[in-house]
């Protein structure tokens, strides 16, 4: 009897490991999720160090060079805008304020939706329901629109921004995160944890949780370029981050009214922001390919 | 030719096989390397023969089974030969397949629930079949399935043909299979464990209902199994495998009361009876089946057989053990 | 089914109510009364303005008032077009916003379902990669980077169709569409080639191949059913981001609808016009909601028989 038991637990720890070895070969040799990776991390580096290289900071106007075409020589590598301000470092600075923007709203909406999802889903019976009920509902409201007025109401402001993003992003997650615990609450680990007495909330926080880390960072991977998009929406609409401070959504939306005269304005931002959203979103793909066996035979 | 209860076809009948499987060999490519499922497969069917596959999971019939049908999955590759009517299924587009899949052989599969498209009625499932295969009008197939589903011993045939799968219960909706397979009256009936997810209590109902409708229609069947206790009362010829390999083959009386592979007799062995007294053993064959990844050469079974000896790493030949056996084992007799 | 309907009528009463809620305490939370902006409207005048507008009866009082007036269909008049009403507004550029969406809706269903199936039959071949490529694509570019590429593209270089502008005919709808439609196309793909992928590897579709039936049907009426319910239950959100993405291509092409009358209203205060509009907005998501629902339970048979009393 003990024997087998100990066999069943050293099999247990055995093919634990064995999942994220598999997940994480799986995901090398998905080509697109690798390169994506790679280009992400590039492109983190690029947007962190990029600006020292540049003379320039992207603020100070200067009035002698508007609309300068990009060059080698000239060191205003992206070219300039309309005030002459150097694209290169507005850019790259643009990606940290994107990028900052969609890690911080995708981690509220993770706190929020972990814990959402897996209370309801471990409590199960009618707290779930009535949980799960309200999360129905707030799905039908116009969410967008009332950040935007928020926006309108109180004023810009990046820390309102992502609150904002982040709060209405969680019901995702809640639901995904809930429809894991359910089905890893009937797990026998959680039930013998139960037996022996563990509390609910070491329960949630030794066997739940560690358990969805899978799940959490592909919605997390998928998230953030969701969360730089609805950022980029509201630059679109004059809401988003104040100048002179700017995002890829505010440059790509001041380069979109000009991309006749300085097509570059557009064109720098623009591709910095879809190959980002890009990669996050394959990178994404292949995490759910290599963490979901399912779909591998 | 074709009476059930007659002594079983010798395996190089000089009667037309119905289907005849040589060197049939699947594999599948997967992230860990190329899997070899099914290898060296040799054995025909009589027309209408019943031909039972044994062996435990993981031992291939299934892929077999699939590979004759050319429902492999998309990794896997079946090569060798299959040949029906005079022409190799293996290399048929899937237009040629299509005519002969549904009609001349038809298949059943272990779990109805699953296996019946949870979507369409019982009507719709049926007689897209006739409407396809024989050319009937709709209407002309709402009778002929209903006439089917009162083969199958279905009440209310009428009601039924209107319903949903997941308003039946497992046992009905193997019998719906059964029915569906044998529309069009064909000549194999190919059926994957098509008991083991049923209710004990059901099981013999379906294995009597299958023992029935295949004399009245004429129909050889390819029984794949685990349950060497089904075999018993509905094969005519067992063919035991073991790691993709053919281990023996014989009529069903001979491999029950003398197999001759040490592994054969191990499955039947892990039969429990009623004649058995009830302080003997059931004999469970210790060991697992070698890795279908990397096969050792020699006796596939050599690590788990208990009268392995030297020569058994040189790989066994099929060679006859009586007139109409084969087995793969250098034992030329098994010790008690 | 009729059971049914009903049920999910009723689920749809607190999501309204909440709806109405939340815009009413919306408009509470907005800093100054919305006649701030006059300059120095003599006290007298104000106290009158918010007379006329119940703006000095207690906090519950006005609350039920608005129920009661929403409940009517009736928005109250503009703080800003001061000859307009709410609704009339509404009016205006509810048939306009409409019209664009559930077209681009129907186009994103069609094209993206059908290249979805495509690249599902033809998993891993390159038709598949290309497909998904080319949807990855439409998903990662924003709606504000189409639509001016499109503009230039078609209006400026070619002069095939208008860069803007609105009048009811098709010039005018086709770049609006094509915009509002292209991430949903992506996304409707997407969905669609995963969830048939999945449905074609089941035992049924197996079933189904073993009885020899032709590849086109086996699709069509064997897989397309299951595959396509994931894809409804996502035109609800997707109801949802062409309401947002209608925001954007009004804007970028000067369209008079409701999405416009939104941002105006925003960016002018006009609360009870902003009010109004998301309370549509969100009416019109929780009808839209309602028609999924209906619709998947017309597809799926299990949940159509819950209503009958019928065995689950």
């Amino acid at each position: 009897m003990s024997s087998l038991a100990a066999s069943a637990i050293g099999g247990r720890k055995t093919r634990s490991r064995s999942l994220w070895a598999d997940a994480w070969r799986r995901l090398l040799r998905n080509r697109a999720a690798v390169v994506s990776g790679a280009i992400l991390m590039i492109l983190a580096l690029l947007v962190i160090f990029g600006p020292l290289f540049s003379p320039w900071d992207g603020e100070q106007p200067d009035w002698d060079y508007g609309y300068y075409p990009p060059s080698l020589e000239g060191s205003h590598w992206f070219g300039t805008d309309a005030i002459g301000r150097d694209l290169f470092v507005r850019t790259l600075k643009g990606g940290r304020v994107s990028l900052a923007l969609g890690i911080l709203a995708t981690f509220v909406s993770l706190i929020i939706g972990v814990t959402y999802g897996a209370i309801a889903g471990y409590y199960g019976g009618r707290l779930d329901s009535l949980m799960m009920r309200l999360v129905d509902i707030l799905y039908a409201m116009p969410f967008m629109f009332f950040v935007i007025l928020l926006m309108v109401f109180f004023g810009r402001n990046f820390f309102l921004i992502f609150i904002a993003i982040g709060a209405v992003n969680w019901l995702d997650m809640a639901r995904i995160v809930r429809g894991q615990t359910l089905s890893l609450r009937n797990k026998d680990f959680v039930l013998a944890a139960e037996t022996i007495g563990v509390r609910p909330a070491a329960i949630i926080r030794r066997h739940i949780i560690p358990n969805l880390l899978g799940v959490v960072v592909v919605y997390v991977t998928l998230t953030i370029p969701q969360v730089i998009l609805v950022e980029s929406f509201m630059s679109f609409l004059g809401l988003g981050v104040q100048e002179p401070a700017a995002s890829w959504g505010a440059l790509v939306n001041d380069g979109a009214q000009e991309m006749e005269t300085a097509p570059w304005s557009l064109l720098f931002p623009a591709s910095l922001l879809a190959l980002t959203l890009f990669c996050f979103n394959f990178l994404g793909d292949g995490l759910r390919d290599a963490l979901d066996p399912k779909d591998h035979l | 030719m074709n009476q059930p209860d007659s002594a079983a076809p010798l395996v190089h009948d000089s009667t037309q096989p119905l289907l005849d499987i040589q060197d049939l060999h699947v594999r599948f490519n997967t992230p860990e390397g190329e899997v070899h499922a099914v290898n060296g497969m040799n054995f025909s069917i009589a027309p209408g023969e019943v031909m039972a596959i044994v062996g435990e999971s993981g031992s291939g019939k299934t892929q077999t089974a699939l590979a004759i049908m050319g429902l492999l999955a998309e990794n896997g590759r079946a090569s060798g030969r299959v040949v029906y009517q005079g022409s190799n299924l293996l290399e048929m587009d899937r237009r040629q397949l299509n005519s002969i899949r549904g009609s001349d052989i038809a298949m059943i599969f272990q779990d109805p629930g699953a296996s019946l498209n949870p979507y369409l009625t019982i009507g719709r499932q049926m007689t897209e079949v006739l409407v396809r295969h024989r050319r009937m009008s709709q209407s002309e197939a709402n009778a002929r399935a209903c006439e089917m589903l009162h083969q199958v011993r279905l009440t209310d045939a009428e009601d039924r043909m209107r319903q949903y799968p997941y308003e039946l219960s497992g046992g009905m909706q193997q019998r719906i299979m059964i029915a569906m397979g044998l529309l069009c009256r064909p000549r194999l009936l190919i059926a994957d464990e098509p008991t083991t997810a049923l209710d004990v209590t059901v099981q013999a109902d379906i294995n009597q209902l299958m023992m029935d409708l295949r004399r009245q229609y004429d129909t050889a069947i390819l029984l794949i199994t685990h349950d060497l206790g089904v075999v018993a009362g509905l094969a005519d010829t067992v063919t035991v495998v073991y790691a993709g390999q053919m281990m023996e083959y014989a009529p069903v009386r001979d491999l029950y009361y003398r197999p001759c592979h040490p592994y054969s007799r191990g499955l039947v062995r892990s039969v429990p009876r009623l004649d058995q007294r009830a302080d003997q053993v059931l004999r469970a064959i210790p060991g697992n089946p070698p890795n279908l990844l990397d096969m050792p050469s020699g006796c596939p079974f050599r690590d788990r057989c208990e009268f392995a000896f030297s020569d058994c790493t040189a790989y066994p030949l099929m060679r006859h053990s009586r007139a109409n056996s084969l087995v793969r084992c250098h034992l030329d007799s098994l010790p008690e | 089914m009729a059971r049914y309907a009903l049920d999910r009528f009723l689920a749809a009463i607190p999501t309204l109510l909440l709806l109405i809620t939340l815009a009413f305490f919306m408009i509470r939370l907005a800093p100054g009364g919305p006649f701030d902006s006059e300059r120095a409207l003599p006290p007298e005048i104000e106290a009158n303005l918010n007379h006329l507008y119940h703006l000095d009866e207690s906090l519950p009082l006005q609350y039920m008032r608005y129920l009661a007036q929403i409940i009517r269909m009736d928005f109250g008049p503009s703080f800003q077009y001061r000859d307009w009403s709410v609704n009339d507004l509404i009016a205006s550029g509810f048939p306009v916003s409409f019209t664009l969406g559930v077209l681009a809706m129907l186009i994103a269903i069609v094209i993206g379902g059908s290249l979805g199936i495509h690249a599902a039959v033809r998993q891993n071949k390159p038709d598949d990669y290309a497909t998904m490529a080319v949807a990855m694509t439409g998903i990662s570019i924003p709606t504000f980077v189409l639509a001016p590429l499109l503009i230039l593209f078609f209006a400026v270089w070619l002069r095939w169709l208008p860069a803007g502008g609105w009048a009811w005919q098709p010039a005018n709808m086709i770049l609006p569409i094509i915009t509002l439609a292209m991430p949903l196309v992506a996304y409707i793909a997407r969905l669609t080639r995963a969830s048939m992928i999945e449905v074609l590897r089941t035992p049924f579709i197996r079933t189904a191949q073993a009885k020899g039936l032709p590849q086109r049907l086996i699709i069509f009426r064997h897989a397309l059913k299951p595959a396509i319910l994931p894809v409804i239950s996502y035109l609800g959100p997707a109801g949802a981001a062409v309401i947002t993405g209608s925001v954007v291509v009004e804007r970028i092409f000067t369209i008079p609808g409701l999405g416009n009358h939104f941002v105006q209203g925003a960016l002018n205060r006009d609360y009870t016009l902003v009010m109004g509009v998301v309370i549509v907005y969100g009416m019109l998501i929780i009808v839209f909601n309602f028609v999924v629902d209906i619709i998947y339970a017309l597809l799926d048979p299990r949940i159509r028989a819950q209503q009958h009393g019928g065995q689950v």
